[in-house]
C-alpha cells in the first residue's frame, strides 16, 4: 500500500505543472491555437488531479492516516548545500488539496464557457494552470524550501491574473501592488527558511513536528516572518489594500481564486507551522492581534461597499482574519472546517455575483417584499456624527493605502530618485555639463498613475 | 614570480585546446577586419554572423576538447607550453567560452536592422574577440592587455557615436580601472611577496570599477542609457571583472580583503535593486538591475565557500543568459517604438504576446524563480551569504525581492495597456530562434542543474585549493570564518 501513495502524490500535485509547461510550449510554438487544445489539457489535467486525490484520501485512510513523507531525490546539491523535493501527505494536506482540485474544475468550467472567444482565453488558461500548480505544491510540501517554490510560483499567477484585463491602466496598477505585497512575504519567507535551516538543522516541517522547536529567539524570528508571509497573502493589515483593488478586473472565476483559495494558502502556511506558533508566543501574538484588527477593519469597511465583489472581498476578509485568529489560539480543526465552508460558500456567491441583482428580486417576490432592515447595533452606539465619521472613514477605506503610499512608498521612491538626481549631478560635473540636464521632467507618480489626478483612489475602485 | 602567477599545474597532459583558442583569438581579429572592409552595412552584418557563429563552434570546441582531456580532477586541464597560464582553459572557462561566444551571437542574430551604421557590427566582433582572449587566459599579463584593449574599444566606439557625455564619464572611470589593473597584473607577475599587496589592492579598485560597485558604480547607468545598448550589454554581460577577481584576486588576497569587497558587493546588489524599481528610464533601470545581479556574483566569489563560489558561478551563466535576453528584447522594443518611459503603459503584449512572455521568463529567471537556472544558483548563494556575513547576507533576499519587483514593473510597463498598433510587428524567425533558445537553455539548466553543477563545484573546490595551498584558508565547503591564520601572501 506504501508504495501506492508515493505516485498518487505525485499525480495530485504535478498535473497543473505539467500542463503549464505543455501549454507554454503549444502557444509558443502553435500559430493559432484552438480553444479546445487548451481546454483539453486543463480538463485533463485536473480530472486526474482531483482522481488522484479521491483515491488519495481512500488510500489514506486505509492505512491509518499517519502523515507520510517521500522524498524524490535532491534537486541539486552542492557540498552540504542541497535542495530535497520532499512531499508530504496528511490530513491537512488532503483536505486543502482536494478543495483546491475541486474548486479549480469548478472554476476552469465556468472559465470556459465565460471566455469563450475572448482575446485571452489561452493565457487565461495558462495562469489558471500556473495557480493551481503553485497552490498544490504549497499544500503537499514537506519541506520550507518545496513551500516557497509553489509560493512564488503562486504569487506570480495571482499577480498575473489580478492585471488579467491588461489593456486598462487600473487592474495593471494593482497587479503590481500585489506583487509588491506578495515579493515582501516571499523575501520574509525565504529569511525564515534560511533561518530554520539554522536553528533545526532541516526546513522540513517533519522537524517541526518532532517537537525540536526550542523556545529561543530564532523561533520566535523565524515564526513572527512566517506571519508576515501569510499576512501578505492573506491581506491583513497593512497589506489589506490589495484585495479588494484586485475585485476590479477579473472575471468572477479569478476572483474566486484569489477571494476563495489564495487568501487561504496564508493560513495553511500558518497551520503547517503550527507547533513553531505554539511553541513562539510572540509570534502567536502578532497573528493573533493581526487578525483582530483585520477582522474589525474588514467588517466595518464591508457594510459600506456598494457593489458586489468589493463587497465579497471584504467578507472574504473578515472571515480569513478570524480563521488566522483561530489559529493562533490553537484551534486548528476549527480553521481549517472554517476554511472549507468559507471557501465554498465564496465560490458560490461569487459565481452568482452577477446575477446578485437578479436574485434579490426573487427574493423579494418569494417574500412577498423587502425583507426589514435592522438598525445596526454600532450605529446606535456612535450617535449620527460618530456614524457619519466611521461612514466617512469606511468609504476611504481607513486610508491603509494612503498610509503606506505616504510613509513606505514615496519616501523610498523619493530617496532612491534623490540619490539618482545627485549621481546624475556627479556624472554633469565629470562631462563638463554636456548632455542631458538632470531629470528635465517633474517627478511623476509611480507607473502611470496621471500626474494631474488627484488622489481619489480611495473607494472609486468598484 | 612562479609562487605569485595563478598556479595553473606543472606538468599536464597535453591536449589540443589551445590550438582552438588560438584559433578563435585569430578569427575574431580577421572577422573584425574584414567585416570592417565589407562593401555595405549589410555585408558588414553577414560577416559579423559569420565571425561570431564560428567564435561559438570554436570556443565550444575548446571547451570540449579540455573535458574531452580528463585531466585529474580539479586542476586545470590544459597548459600552453612553456608560459603556464598564457592559454588556459580549466572547469571555470569551459562552460563561460562557449557561452560568451553564444551571447554575442545572440545579440548579432538579434541586433535590430533599423538604424545600422557602419562599424557597429565590426565592433561588436572586435569586442568579442577580445573578451573571448580575456576568458582563454590566466596571464595577468595578456589580461591586464586584453582589459585594457576591450575597455579601450568601449570608449571609442562611444566616442565614435557623439556620446559625449557617456563617454567623458566612462573614460574617467575606465581609464584609471585599467592603469590600476595594469599596475597591478604587472606587479603581480613581476613583484615580490612585498609587493603583493598593493599589487591586490590596485587589482582590487580595478575590478570594482569595472564591474560598478558602489560607490564606483557611477558609469554604468550612464553607458546603457546613452551609448549603443549592444555594445553596452555586451561589455557588462560577460563580467570581465569578476573573471579577473577569480584568476587574479582569489588565489592571492586575503580573507579580510575579500569580506570587505563581498560586503560592498552586497551593498550594490541592495542599491542597484533598488534604484532599478525606482527608474523611469527603462535603459537605466535595466543597468541598475543589472549592476545588482553582477554584484551578487561578486559576493558569490568573495564568500570563499565551495557553495557560494559555485553559486557565483551558476548566477554568473543564468542572469548573463537571462539579462542578455532581457536587454535584447528591450532593444528589440526601442528599435520599433523608440525610447521606452516607464511611468507609462505601452500595450505590446497582444502584438508581441512571445515576446512578452520570453520576457517574463527571462526576467524572473534572472531573480531566481523557481524551476530556472537562477533559482539554483539564487539557493546556492543565499545559503552561502548568509554563513559568511551572518545578518548582512539577507542582503540577497531584499536585493532578490527587488529585483524581481522591477522585472515585473518593466514587463508591466512595457506590454500591458491599450494596444499600441506602432509595436503590432511579430518576431521574425531568427529573433524567435534565438528567445527560445535562450529560454530553453535556462530551463532546461534549472529543472536538471546537476551537470552543470558538478563542473561548476569542481571549478569552486580546485580555486579554494589554491588559496588553501597558499596558506590562506583551510579549504571549507561552507561555514563559519576560518580562525586566525591569514597569510598576507605567499607561503
Amino acid at each position: 500500500m506504501t508504495d501506492l501513495i508515493a505516485p498518487l502524490v505525485l499525480l495530485a500535485a504535478l498535473p497543473p505543472l505539467v500542463a503549464v509547461a505543455l501549454l507554454g510550449l503549444a502557444l509558443f510554438v502553435l500559430r493559432r491555437p484552438r480553444e479546445r487544445l487548451t481546454s483539453r489539457l486543463t480538463v485533463g489535467a485536473q480530472a486526474i488531479s482531483l482522481a488522484a486525490h479521491v483515491a488519495l484520501v481512500i488510500v489514506h485512510a486505509a492505512q491509518g492516516g499517519t502523515p507520510r513523507v517521500f522524498s524524490f531525490g535532491r534537486w541539486f546539491t552542492v557540498a552540504d548545500s542541497s535542495f530535497e523535493v520532499a512531499l508530504l501527505v496528511d490530513w491537512l494536506a488532503l483536505v486543502f488539496g482536494t478543495l483546491t482540485a475541486l474548486v479549480a474544475g469548478v472554476v476552469s468550467a465556468f472559465a470556459h464557457r465565460y471566455m469563450h472567444r475572448e482575446r485571452g482565453y489561452h493565457r487565461l488558461f495558462l495562469l489558471l494552470n500556473a495557480f493551481v500548480g503553485g497552490l498544490l505544491l504549497v499544500v503537499y510540501a514537506a519541506t520550507l524550501e518545496v513551500t516557497f517554490a509553489g509560493w512564488e510560483l503562486l504569487g506570480v499567477g495571482s499577480a498575473l491574473l489580478v492585471g488579467f484585463f491588461h489593456e486598462r491602466e487600473a487592474p495593471v496598477r494593482n497587479a503590481l501592488r500585489v506583487f509588491v505585497v506578495y515579493r515582501i512575504g516571499d523575501a520574509a519567507m525565504m529569511a525564515a527558511a534560511i533561518l530554520l535551516h539554522h536553528e533545526l538543522g532541516s526546513g522540513a516541517y517533519e522537524a517541526l513536528l518532532g517537537g525540536m522547536v526550542g523556545a529561543g529567539s530564532g523561533t520566535t524570528v523565524v515564526g513572527v516572518l512566517l506571519v508576515v508571509a501569510a499576512a501578505g497573502k492573506c491581506a491583513q493589515l497593512p497589506f489589506s489594500g490589495w484585495l479588494p483593488r484586485a475585485m476590479e478586473g477579473p472575471t468572477p472565476s479569478t476572483a474566486i481564486f484569489y477571494g476563495a483559495l489564495s487568501v487561504h494558502a496564508g493560513a495553511y502556511l500558518m497551520l503547517r507551522v503550527a507547533p513553531l506558533l505554539a511553541s513562539s508566543p510572540v509570534a502567536a501574538a502578532l497573528l493573533g492581534v493581526v487578525g483582530v484588527a483585520t477582522a474589525i477593519y474588514a467588517a466595518v469597511v464591508g457594510r459600506v461597499q456598494t457593489d458586489i465583489k468589493s463587497a465579497l472581498a471584504y467578507a472574504s476578509l473578515t472571515q480569513v482574519s478570524i480563521i488566522l485568529v483561530e489559529i493562533a489560539l490553537g484551534l486548528t480543526w476549527l480553521a481549517v472546517a472554517h476554511v472549507v465552508g468559507h471557501s465554498l460558500l465564496r465560490v458560490l456567491q461569487f459565481l452568482r455575483a452577477p446575477s446578485v441583482v437578479r436574485d434579490a428580486h426573487r427574493i423579494e417576490r418569494a417574500l412577498g417584499g423587502r425583507p426589514a432592515v435592522d438598525q445596526a447595533p454600532l450605529g446606535g452606539l456612535l450617535g449620527e456624527v460618530g456614524a457619519a465619521r466611521l461612514y466617512a472613514l469606511a468609504l476611504d477605506r481607513g486610508h491603509v493605502d494612503e498610509w503606506l503610499d505616504a510613509w513606505v512608498v514615496r519616501p523610498f521612491l523619493g530617496v532612491m530618485r534623490a540619490l539618482d538626481r545627485l549621481e546624475r549631478r556627479w556624472c554633469d560635473a565629470i562631462a563638463g555639463g554636456v548632455g542631458p540636464a538632470a531629470e528635465p521632467r517633474p517627478p511623476a507618480p509611480w507607473l502611470s498613475e496621471p500626474p494631474e489626478a488627484p488622489r481619489a483612489e480611495a473607494g472609486s475602485n468598484g | 614570480m612562479a609562487d605569485l602567477a595563478p598556479a595553473v599545474g606543472p606538468g599536464l597532459p597535453e591536449s589540443l585546446s589551445a590550438p582552438w583558442l588560438v584559433g578563435a583569438s585569430v578569427v575574431g581579429l580577421v572577422g573584425a577586419l574584414l567585416a570592417r572592409r565589407a562593401p555595405s552595412v549589410e555585408a558588414e552584418r553577414r560577416r559579423a554572423l559569420v565571425t561570431a557563429a564560428l567564435l561559438t563552434l570554436l570556443t565550444s570546441a575548446a571547451g570540449v576538447e579540455a573535458a574531452r582531456a580528463g585531466a585529474p580532477r580539479g586542476d586545470p586541464l590544459v597548459a600552453w607550453l612553456g608560459a603556464p597560464g598564457l592559454l588556459v582553459v580549466d572547469e571555470l572557462t569551459s562552460a563561460l567560452l562557449p557561452l560568451v561566444a553564444m551571447l554575442w551571437l545572440a545579440v548579432l542574430l538579434a541586433l535590430p536592422r533599423v538604424r545600422a551604421r557602419r562599424g557597429e557590427a565590426s565592433g561588436l566582433v572586435l569586442a568579442e574577440a577580445l573578451t573571448v582572449a580575456v576568458f582563454s587566459t590566466a596571464s595577468p599579463l595578456l589580461l591586464a592587455a586584453a582589459w585594457a584593449a576591450s575597455a579601450a574599444l568601449l570608449l571609442v566606439d562611444l566616442a565614435r557615436r557623439g556620446a559625449t557625455r557617456a563617454f567623458r564619464v566612462a573614460a574617467v572611470y575606465l581609464v584609471p580601472s585599467s592603469l590600476a589593473f595594469v599596475v597591478g597584473a604587472s606587479l603581480l607577475a613581476f613583484g615580490s611577496p612585498a609587493t603583493l599587496d598593493a599589487a591586490v589592492l590596485a587589482l582590487v579598485v580595478a575590478v570594482l570599477v569595472r564591474k560598478g560597485i558602489v560607490p564606483f558604480h557611477g558609469w554604468m547607468p550612464e553607458v546603457f542609457e546613452s551609448g549603443y545598448f549592444g555594445s553596452a550589454i555586451l561589455f557588462g554581460m560577460p563580467q570581465v571583472g569578476s573573471y579577473a577577481a577569480v584568476r587574479l584576486l582569489l588565489p592571492v588576497a586575503s580573507y579580510d580583503v575579500l569580506s570587505a569587497i563581498g560586503l560592498l558587493a552586497l551593498v550594490t546588489a541592495v542599491y542597484g535593486a533598488a534604484q532599478s524599481v525606482a527608474q523611469r528610464d527603462t535603459r537605466r533601470a535595466f543597468a541598475f538591475l543589472f549592476m545588482s545581479q553582477s554584484a551578487l556574483v561578486l559576493a558569490g566569489i568573495d564568500s570563499t565557500s565551495v557553495a557560494g563560489l559555485t553559486g557565483a558561478m551558476v548566477v554568473w551563466i543564468s542572469s548573463g543568459v537571462a539579462l542578455t535576453g532581457l536587454g535584447l528584447t528591450v532593444w528589440v522594443l526601442e528599435a520599433r517604438r523608440g525610447r521606452l518611459d516607464l511611468d507609462r503603459l505601452h500595450g505590446g503584449h497582444d502584438g508581441m504576446p512571445r515576446l512578452a512572455a520570453m520576457f517574463l521568463v527571462l526576467g524572473l529567471t534572472a531573480v531566481g524563480f523557481p524551476g530556472t537556472l537562477g533559482f539554483v544558483g539564487e539557493e546556492l548563494l543565499v545559503d552561502a551569504a548568509i554563513e559568511r556575513y551572518p545578518a548582512f547576507g539577507f542582503a540577497v533576499v531584499v536585493a532578490t525581492a527587488l529585483n524581481g519587483i522591477s522585472v515585473l514593473r518593466m514587463y508591466l510597463s512595457l506590454f500591458a495597456g491599450p494596444t499600441d498598433p506602432s509595436l503590432v510587428a511579430p518576431l521574425r524567425w531568427r529573433e524567435r530562434g534565438v528567445f527560445f533558445a535562450l529560454v530553453g537553455l535556462l530551463l532546461v539548466g534549472g529543472l536538471a542543474p546537476r551537470p552543470l553543477l558538478v563542473s561548476r563545484e569542481r571549478a569552486s573546490e580546485a580555486l579554494l585549493r589554491e588559496r588553501a595551498a597558499r596558506g590562506l584558508e583551510p579549504l571549507r565547503v561552507a561555514g563559519a570564518a576560518p580562525d586566525g591564520e591569514h597569510a598576507a601572501g605567499a607561503p
